[in-house]
This record gives C-alpha cells, structure tokens and sequence, in this order.
C-alpha cells in the first residue's frame, strides 16, 4: 500500500522560506506604518495585541502567493499535502519570531 | 473493481463556453488509456476534473469505488492516485535525485531511485534541478516521479511534449510497463503513432462528450475518428 508523508526535507525549505517571508512581512509592514504615520500623524507601529495581529495573516498570504508563484501547489497535493499544511508550516517561523520578539520585548 | 477512476457525464463550462457537456473518463487497472482529440476539445480539463484538481459542473466522480461530492488531489493522491500536469509538476527548489526521495516507499530497495532513473535515461541528471533541464528532460523526470511513486492510477498530460522519438518510445515503455503491474494509465496527446502503438485502448474527446473506440485497430478503422480527427487513414 503507498503511503506518503510530508517530506523532511520540503518542510525545512518551507520553514527556510517562512523566515524569508517573515522578513519581507515586516518590511512591507515598516513601509506601510511609516506612510501611514507620516499621512495621519499617527503613531500605529505599537496596536497592543499579544502578536501583531497582521503578522501571521501576511505570513501565511505571502507563503500561499510564494507556492502559487513556485507552481509547487499540484506537487504538493501529489504528496497528498493540502495547501493549508504548507501554508501552516511555512508560518511556522512568524509565530515563533513574533514570540520571541514579545517575550524580549516584555 | 478493474475501473478504479470513473468520471461520469461530466460537465464543464468556462464563461459562457461549454468544454465539457457530457464526457467520460474511466482509468482501468492494467491498461495504458490514450485521451486522444483536437486542441480545445476538453481533454486536459477533463483529466484534471478526474484529479480533483477542479471541479465539474455537472456529473460525478468516482474513485476506487466510493463517489467523489467535491474530489480534491490530496485525497485522492493518499489514496493512490497520482496527476502530472503538461507542465510544471517539479520544483526548481529541488533536485531531481530530491524529487524521487519524496515518494519513495520505506520498502524500497537502497538503490530504487537510481533504477527509476536509468529506465528514463536520467542517471547524469539526477543531481539537476528542473530550471536546469530540458523540457523533454523534465517530463522524463516527472513521469519518473510518477513511476517512483506506484500509484494506483496514474493520469499524465501530454507526456510526449517536445520529446524525441526515442524518449517518447522509452517513456512509453514505462508507462506501459506501470500498467502492466496493475496501474491504470491514462495519457493524453497529439502524438497519434505513438500513442496508439503503445495504448490498449483509445477514448476520442470531441465537442464536448467522448466516445470508447475500443482498442487502437478498432480506432485506426473508425470512419468519423478518422475523418475528423486523424485527418488521414492510418494516423
């Protein structure tokens, strides 16, 4: 009987990916507030939220517009992995960056 | 249970244009199946309806005996079914080498892949990644994929594409070779000699719906698929 798993060595290029991502996350974010300051006068780089709340939603959008972008959709549901476990792996490194971040930060 | 995929009466339009009004796909243990009809007729859209990879919009879908509602190619895929695309199905982000490890099987022998690959002719380029290769290159690769993986069933579109002769004649020895074993194979393409030298037997898809012609001589004498698709007796 075929079985198939999720191969060890596409999630760690996943995982590699996911702090690529992570980066350009922020810096389409920094970009973003820095703009939307400079427009309001309004400061919105410190929301409150335990986790940026637009961290892990950007993530994990960059990570579904990188596999579309890759055409690696069909490979990986030839693998029998859905979409949604490549896109959850690759957010992986957003929550644990983004925890880490809180954790130094508090 | 020989006919382990089943599309029935399928239905598909895009916009206002129907592709599909009433086509069927059917995929039989141990045969080679050609999909044979003109550019546009459907085939490939029909291919993916019959792996989940979009839906139709009338008909149903059955696989390994149990009606599909809304199949998808990750279910069918854990399930035995495996699709490779006319383009595309490798990642540039690994080597071929990497490729075949994917799928191999826990009880595989150590030197598998190296097998698979000779059979393509891909041994000096398993250490290559698909952006590197040819383009009959890669789909000499991504049919080793498919037959490093044993699926149960197997669909490929136009795995013939841009292949020399003698590529063509070997990937075809492969595939015929998978359903030999058991596998259900069905291909599509315009390399009509080939392909009816190498299938047990031949599906016609035009406007909209599809007809079972039986066998590859059955086909060859067929006045209408001779007519209006080989264009000259004998293909």
């Amino acid at each position: 009987m075929l079985t198939l798993r999720f191969p060890n060595r596409y999630a760690r290029t996943l995982l590699l990916r996911g702090v690529v991502l992570w980066f350009l996350a922020r810096l389409m974010a920094l970009v973003i507030i820095a703009w939307a300051a400079d427009v309001s006068g309004v400061d919105f780089s410190d929301t409150g939220a335990p986790l940026p709340a637009w961290s892990l939603p950007a993530c994990a959008a960059l990570a579904l517009v990188d596999l579309r972008r890759r055409k690696e959709l069909v490979l990986l549901h030839n693998l029998g992995v859905p979409t949604a476990n490549a896109i959850a792996v690759a957010s992986i490194p957003a929550v644990l960056i983004e925890a880490t971040i809180m954790l130094v930060r508090s | 249970m020989n006919q382990i995929l089943v599309a029935d009466s399928v239905g598909k339009r895009f916009a206002n244009r129907w592709v599909l009004r009433s086509a069927s796909l059917r995929a039989v243990r141990g045969e080679l199946r050609a999909l044979l009809g003109r550019n546009g007729a459907g085939k490939s859209t029909l291919l993916r309806i019959g792996a989940g990879l979009i839906g139709a919009d009338t008909g149903t879908v059955r696989f390994n005996g149990v009606v599909r509602e809304r199949p998808r190619l990750t279910v069918l895929a854990r399930e035995g079914l495996c699709f490779v695309p006319d383009h595309d199905l490798l990642s540039n982000s690994f080597t071929v080498r990497e490729h075949l490890e994917f799928v191999r099987q826990e009880g595989d022998e150590h030197d598998a892949v190296d097998r698979v690959a000779a059979r393509l002719s891909l041994e000096a380029l398993l250490e290559a990644r698909p952006h590197e290769l040819s383009s009959g290159e890669r789909r000499r690769a991504e049919v080793a994929f498919a037959a490093m993986r044993r699926p149960a069933c197997l669909l490929v579109d136009e795995p013939l594409r841009n292949l020399s002769p003698i590529d063509a004649e070997r990937l075809l020895t492969v595939l015929r070779e998978m359903a030999t074993e058991g596998c259900a194979v069905v291909v599509t393409g315009h390399e009509v000699p080939a392909l009816l030298a190498a299938a047990h037997h031949v599906t016609w898809c035009t406007s909209g719906t599809t007809y079972e012609m039986g066998p590859p001589f059955m086909a060859r004498t067929d006045d209408r698929f001779v007519r209006d698709y080989l264009g000259s007796p004998g293909g």
